[in-house]
């Protein structure tokens, strides 16, 4: 694609996405490697902590002072049926007859961690079109949402006093991953003493790193909204000094990584399922033939020898 | 699940809250495969028209038990016109059958009034979609 992303019009923008969600080569070549200079900001916590209500508020402050802002908030799929309710939008929708805002909804189709080419693509491509920030909303529960912060510059994280969210978030290991901490809906019983507690653990982070909390109460407009823009615009600011470098190439990296190990499964490891191959190496050690150790070497040979084929 | 799931924008005009039954056809559609991208309550002509736009939709649902839709359609039709989108759009809830024939004369693809069963607006909408994208294709 030789457009200049800049020129491209909503509709054509959407179109590209739904390709990238197709996995069309044409729609994906047409990607930027970089995001360039705009601000990709990862929100993620809990169903139920407010993240969407806190978006549509960051929105139209972030408007005021950009003309361009996207959002792409992923929810998951039925594993079953492949149907997905994108629920996130309801709560931002008032920009949506605003034509320098970009929502987009978007199905996990599939995925069981990360965010996924379709979606990194999809950034990319909107900061190439100018937009700025580009936030990414993400559902967060366990491992999976380390996977989902660590392509995006600053990362934000949105408790709610409420459901022991503090020892998810601490036994994922995201309090030490993330920029920035909302304890949202502040106005319900235990806030206080969770952001105490989340204070307490940001301070203890190696010099090099702190995490700033923050008290909000995403529903109620001025209140704390402005402190997380804040929070946020320094945290990039301080990247922008220095570490926004590394941080890209970690993520990019990850990426890398992702993308391959994800090519190999729905390649020659999926044809290896379908053509029954797995299922007679599972029935070998069932019967007490071989070792799981020799059935995965079995597999894992068999598996380079089709991607080599493929190639 | 190699299959693109189809995207529908669901929602309800005007001041209507009544939202029991257009959230019962969004978990419906979501167990037939499909993406489905729930405005909720209290939009107008130009807010379903940008979320259609930005969210490339192949269907734009609208649920109304208080006859507002007779007051919007007619807008949403032109803008999406205006735009060159032509997902296939579906009106449903409480709609008189002289309604219906006004709407389809409007341009509305598919009316679903009282009664109507989540399979047949789950056939009704395979189908649309799949003759829209063979004449695009064509």
């Amino acid at each position: 694609m030789s457009a200049d992303p800049r020129t491209l019009s909503r509709v054509q923008i959407a179109r590209l996405i739904s390709g990238l969600e197709r996995g069309d080569t044409a729609a994906s070549s047409a990607t930027a490697a970089v995001h360039g200079v705009s601000r990709v900001i990862g929100i993620t916590g809990v169903p139920g902590a407010g993240k969407s209500t806190l978006v549509d508020a960051l929105v139209a402050l972030y408007r005021l002072s950009s003309a361009r802002v996207a959002v792409i908030a992923v929810d998951p799929s039925s594993p079953l049926t492949g149907g997905a309710l994108l629920g996130d939008r309801v709560r931002m929708n008032r920009h949506a007859a605003d034509e320098g805002v970009f929502i987009r909804s978007m199905g996990s189709r599939g995925r069981k961690d990360g965010l996924g080419p379709a979606v990194q693509d999809s950034c990319r491509l909107l900061a190439s079109a100018s937009y700025d920030p580009v936030l990414i909303e993400t559902v967060g529960v366990g491992q999976v949402e380390l996977g989902v912060v660590e392509c995006c510059d600053v990362r934000v994280l949105v408790l709610a006093p409420a459901w022991g969210d503090y020892i998810q978030a601490a036994k994922a290991g995201l309090i030490e991953m993330v920029d920035v901490i909302v304890v949202n809906k502040s106005d319900l019983p235990g806030a206080a003493a969770l952001i105490q507690e989340l204070e307490q653990v940001a301070r203890r982070q190696d010099g090099t790193r702190s995490v700033k909390v923050v008290s909000a109460i995403a529903t109620h407009g001025e209140n704390g909204i402005r402190e997380v823009r804040m929070a946020i615009d320094d945290a990039w600011s301080a990247l922008a000094r220095e570490g926004m470098r590394n941080r890209r190439l970690e993520a990019l990296v990850s990426e890398l990584v992702s993308r391959v190990t994800a090519s190999f499964a729905v390649g020659p490891m999926r044809s290896a399922v379908e053509d029954g191959t797995t299922f007679r190496l599972a029935e070998s050690v069932y019967n007490g033939q071989s070792s799981v150790h020799e059935a995965a070497g079995a597999l894992f040979r068999e598996a380079i020898l089709r991607s080599g084929r493929r190639e | 699940m190699n299959k693109t799931p189809i995207r529908v924008v669901l929602g309800k005009f005007g001041l209507d809250m009544h939202d029991i039954g257009v959230k019962f056809v969004a978990r419906g559609l979501r167990e037939a495969g499909m993406e489905v991208i729930y405005l909720g309550p209290f939009q107008t002509a130009d807010t379903v028209v940008g979320a259609a736009t930005t969210e490339d939709v192949d269907v734009v649902a609208i649920s109304n038990v208080s006859g507002e839709y007779m007051v919007y359609v007619p807008e949403l039709l032109t803008k999406l016109r205006e735009r060159d989108l032509d997902p296939v759009v579906i009106i449903g809830g409480l709609v008189p059958d002289k309604d219906k024939h006004v709407l389809l004369q409007l341009g509305v693809d598919g009316v679903f009034g009282q009664g109507s069963t989540l399979d047949s607006i789950v056939d009704f909408i395979r189908n649309a979609v799949a003759k829209r994208s063979a004449v695009q294709r064509a």
